[in-house]
C-alpha cells in the first residue's frame, strides 16, 4: 500500500508493507533519499496511535475530516492532505465536499441521486462577501445533500456527499 | 461559609461556553440545581448537557438570544429559579438587567446596579476615584469653551502634568485627534492641529490632556465585598501580555510588585470598591508605570475571565464565594488570613490562525485532549466533536497552571501547552508557546506592548513535517479512518471515513494494546 501527501516541497509518498513485526515503511520525499523504517503499531485508545520503532516509540493523535488528515505529535500538530485527486476510485476519494471557509449557502444546484461530471457546480456559497462555487472533483452521484439554501456553514462542514 | 443550607435551590446561568460550565460545576458541588440557556448554535453544547435543565432562548446572534434579558428572566421564573448568574460578557455588566432580575424577585449574583452604573462610566468612575483618594491618570479637561482660550488653559495644565503627554479629542474615538507629545515646545502646535482634526471629525474642537504612561504594566486586584460591610482583596493579577488590547496570558503574583507596593495597591482597590458600596466579586484594574506609580483604569463589576489564577494561589473558590455573598453570607476571612502561595499562569487558547493574521478559525473540533498533571487546570467550553461557530468569542479553553514559583510555573505552562492536543481547528497554541519561551517573558520583563515589542512579526515556523507524522497519517489512511474516534452526532451519518462504515478487515500491526 502507498499513500501520497502534498507538501510545499512536492509530493511525499509513504509505502507500507506488512512485515514480521508490524510494518516496513518507506518515506519518499522529493528533496531527500528514501528512508526505511521498521514500525510496529499499537492503538492504546481510539484516535491515538503508538508508533514503535526499534529504539523508541512515538505517541500521536490522529483525526480525519473529509480529505484532511490531522496528526499531533511532539507537541505540535500537522495537516496532511492528499495531492489533488487524479481520477481515483470513488471508494478512495469519494465522500464529503466541505466548505473551504465559513459562510452562507446561497443555492444548491443539484439534487440527491443526480449524476454529475467532474467540474459540475454543486453548491453556491457566500463567504466574507465572496461567492464561491463548490464543484464536483470527479464524476459521481449525489448521494446526500447536507445543506439547504440559506444555511450558515462553518469551515470544513460537509455540504454534499458524492459517491 | 461551609454550610450550603438555605443558599439557593436553583440558579439560571445567563451565559454559554466555559464560564457557564464553570458556574454549573460550582453549583453542582454546592448541591444547587442549574438551568442553562442556549441559542440555536449551542444546541447540545457542553454547558447545556451539564446543567439539570436547558432552555432555548433564540437564534445564534447574541442580540436574539444571550442578550435577551427579559426572555432570560422569564425562563428563570418559569423554571422556578431563585437566582441568576450572568457570568462575564453578554449581560454581566448591564445594570438594567441586574435591576430587572431583582424586580422579578430573583437574586442577581453580582453587585448592585448603582455600582455597575458608576463603574461603567469613564467620567463618573474617575470622579468617584479621585474623591476616594485612588490615584487616577493625571489629566485635564478644559473649562474654557473657546478654542484659543482652551490652548492657553491647556498649556498651563500641561506644565503641571509633564511630558510625555497625550492630546485627545473629548468627543473622540478611533484615535482621531489624538497626539503624543514628547517635548513641551511641541505642545501648542499639537493642540491646535488636534483641535482642527477634532472639529472636522466630531464637530467639537474640545481637547483634553492625559499623562502618557510609557510601557505600563496592567495589574489588577481581585476584590470581594459582602453585604455586611466587609471588603477584602485577593491580591493581584498581572495581565500585561495582550494582543490588540485583548489579554492572552495572565499571572499572579506580578513579578513587578514588592510587598509594600502590593499592600498599597490592595488598599486602593478596597477603597475603590468601598466608594461605590460594592458587594460581590469585582476587579479593580490599574496601570503600573516603571517607577512603581499606579493609576486606576477601571473596575470590572463581574467575575473576570482570568479568575482561576487567583483561585489557585489563594485557595478561594470565587464562584462559590459569589454565590454565598449573593445569598447574604458574610465573607469568612479577614484580609490578614488570605495569602498567596505559589505562582499561577493562565493562557487563553483561541481558535485563531497565527499564520493568517490571527483571524478566527471555525470548524469542528475533531479531537481535544486536555493536559493533565499536578497543578494543571483546564476550564474548557469546547470538547471533542463541538463546533466553533462564527457567532461567539473564539476562546476554546483557558489553560491554568500552578507552580512552586514563577520559573516552575513558566516551565509547567510550556509543558502543558505542548500536551494540549486540538485537531480540526487551528489554534494560537504555537504563539502562546513562543511567548512563554521568550527570554523577556521568562525574565518577567512585561509591559502591555510586550507583543508589539518582541513578537510583532511572529509567524509559525514552517517546520517540515516529520516522518513520524507522515507514518501516523499513512497508518490512519490504511485503517480507512477506523482508528479515529467516531465523529459525534450529525457528522457521523454518511461520513465515508466513519468507523461504522468501514469493514475493518485488514491486519494492522499488533492490536493487543
Amino acid at each position: 500500500m502507498e499513500f501520497r501527501y502534498a507538501s510545499p516541497q512536492g509530493e511525499i509518498t509513504v509505502q507500507l508493507e506488512p512485515s514480521e513485526h508490524g510494518y516496513s515503511v518507506v518515506v519518499l520525499r522529493p528533496d531527500r533519499e528514501p528512508v526505511t523504517y521498521k514500525v510496529d503499531l499499537r492503538r492504546p485508545e481510539p484516535g491515538r496511535v503508538l508508533l514503535c520503532f526499534d529504539d523508541h516509540h512515538v505517541s500521536a493523535y490522529v483525526a480525519r475530516d473529509g480529505h484532511m488528515r490531522y496528526v499531533a505529535l511532539y507537541g505540535e500538530s500537522w495537516r496532511l492532505e492528499p495531492p489533488k485527486p487524479r481520477g481515483r476510485g470513488a471508494s478512495e476519494t469519494g465522500g464529503g465536499l466541505s466548505a473551504s471557509m465559513p459562510g452562507k449557502v446561497l443555492d444548491v444546484l443539484v439534487s440527491e441521486g443526480e449524476e454529475v461530471k467532474a467540474g459540475t457546480p454543486l453548491v453556491l456559497l457566500e463567504a466574507m462577501k465572496m461567492e464561491l462555487r463548490i464543484v464536483a472533483p470527479q464524476d459521481g452521484v449525489v448521494h446526500r445533500l447536507r445543506v439547504q439554501p440559506g444555511a450558515v456553514v462553518a469551515q470544513g462542514e460537509t455540504l454534499v456527499e458524492l459517491r | 461559609m461551609s454550610s450550603t443550607f438555605s443558599l439557593f435551590r436553583k440558579i439560571l446561568i445567563a451565559n454559554r461556553g466555559e464560564i457557564a460550565v464553570r458556574i454549573i460545576r460550582a453549583c453542582q458541588e454546592m448541591g444547587i440545581r442549574t438551568v442553562a440557556v442556549y441559542s440555536e448554535a449551542d444546541a447540545g453544547s457542553l454547558h447545556t448537557t451539564l446543567a439539570n435543565e436547558a432552555v432555548f432562548i433564540g437564534p445564534a446572534p447574541p442580540p436574539e438570544s444571550y442578550l435577551r434579558g427579559q426572555a432570560i428572566i422569564e425562563a428563570a421564573l418559569e423554571r422556578g429559579c431563585d437566582a441568576v448568574h450572568p457570568g462575564y460578557g453578554f449581560l454581566a455588566e448591564n445594570a438594567d438587567f441586574a435591576e430587572a432580575v431583582r424586580a422579578a424577585g430573583l437574586t442577581f449574583i453580582g453587585p448592585g446596579a448603582e455600582a455597575m452604573r458608576i463603574m461603567g462610566s469613564k467620567i463618573a468612575s474617575r470622579r468617584m476615584m479621585e474623591q476616594a483618594g485612588v490615584p487616577v491618570i493625571p489629566g485635564y479637561h478644559p473649562h474654557e469653551k473657546e478654542p484659543d482660550a482652551q490652548v492657553t488653559e491647556l498649556l498651563a495644565a500641561a506644565r503641571a502634568i509633564g511630558c510625555p503627554i497625550l492630546v485627545k479629542a473629548s468627543a473622540g474615538g478611533g484615535g482621531k485627534g489624538m497626539r503624543i507629545v514628547e517635548r513641551a515646545e511641541d505642545l501648542p502646535a499639537a493642540i491646535e492641529s488636534a483641535q482642527r482634526e477634532a472639529l472636522n471629525a466630531f464637530g467639537d474642537p474640545t481637547i483634553y490632556l492625559e499623562k502618557l504612561i510609557s510601557r505600563p504594566r496592567h495589574v489588577e486586584f481581585q476584590v470581594l465585598a459582602d453585604h455586611h460591610g466587609q471588603v477584602i482583596h485577593l491580591f493581584e493579577r498581572e495581565c500585561s501580555i495582550q494582543r490588540r488590547h485583548q489579554k492572552i496570558i495572565e499571572e499572579t503574583p506580578s513579578p513587578a510588585l514588592t510587598p509594600e507596593l502590593r499592600a498599597r495597591m490592595g488598599e486602593a482597590a478596597v477603597a475603590a470598591a468601598r466608594a461605590v458600596n460594592y458587594a460581590n466579586a469585582g476587579t479593580v484594574e490599574f496601570l503600573l508605570d516603571d517607577e512603581g506609580r499606579f493609576y486606576f483604569l477601571e473596575m470590572n463589576t463581574r467575575l473576570q475571565v482570568e479568575h482561576p489564577i487567583t483561585e489557585l494561589v489563594t485557595g478561594v473558590d470565587l464562584l462559590k464565594a459569589q454565590i454565598r455573598i449573593a445569598a447574604g453570607r458574610p465573607i469568612p476571612w479577614s484580609q490578614e488570613n488570605v495569602e498567596q502561595r505559589g505562582h499561577a499562569i493562565e493562557c487563553r487558547i483561541y481558535a485563531e490562525d497565527p499564520a493568517n493574521q490571527f483571524l478566527p478559525s471555525t470548524g469542528r473540533v475533531l479531537r481535544a485532549v486536555e493536559p493533565v498533571g499536578p497543578g494543571v487546570r483546564v476550564d474548557a467550553g469546547v470538547i471533542t466533536g463541538d463546533e466553533i461557530s462564527i457567532y461567539y468569542d473564539p476562546m476554546i479553553a483557558k489553560l491554568i497552571v500552578l507552580g512552586e514559583d514563577r520559573a516552575d510555573a513558566v516551565r509547567k505552562m510550556d509543558w502543558a501547552l505542548s500536551q494540549y492536543v486540538i485537531l480540526g481547528v487551528t489554534t494560537n497554541i504555537p504563539f502562546l508557546r513562543a511567548v512563554v519561551q521568550h527570554p523577556a517573558f521568562v525574565a518577567g520583563d512585561l509591559s502591555t506592548d510586550f507583543i508589539e515589542r518582541h513578537l510583532a512579526n511572529w509567524t509559525p515556523e514552517p517546520s517540515p513535517i516529520p516522518d513520524e507524522a507522515l507514518i501516523a497519517g499513512a497508518m490512519l489512511d490504511l485503517s480507512g479512518g477506523s482508528m479515529t474516534i467516531p465523529p459525534p452526532s450529525s457528522s457521523t451519518n454518511g461520513d465515508p471515513y466513519s468507523a461504522w462504515n468501514v469493514l475493518d478487515s485488514f491486519r494492522i500491526g499488533d492490536v493487543r494494546s
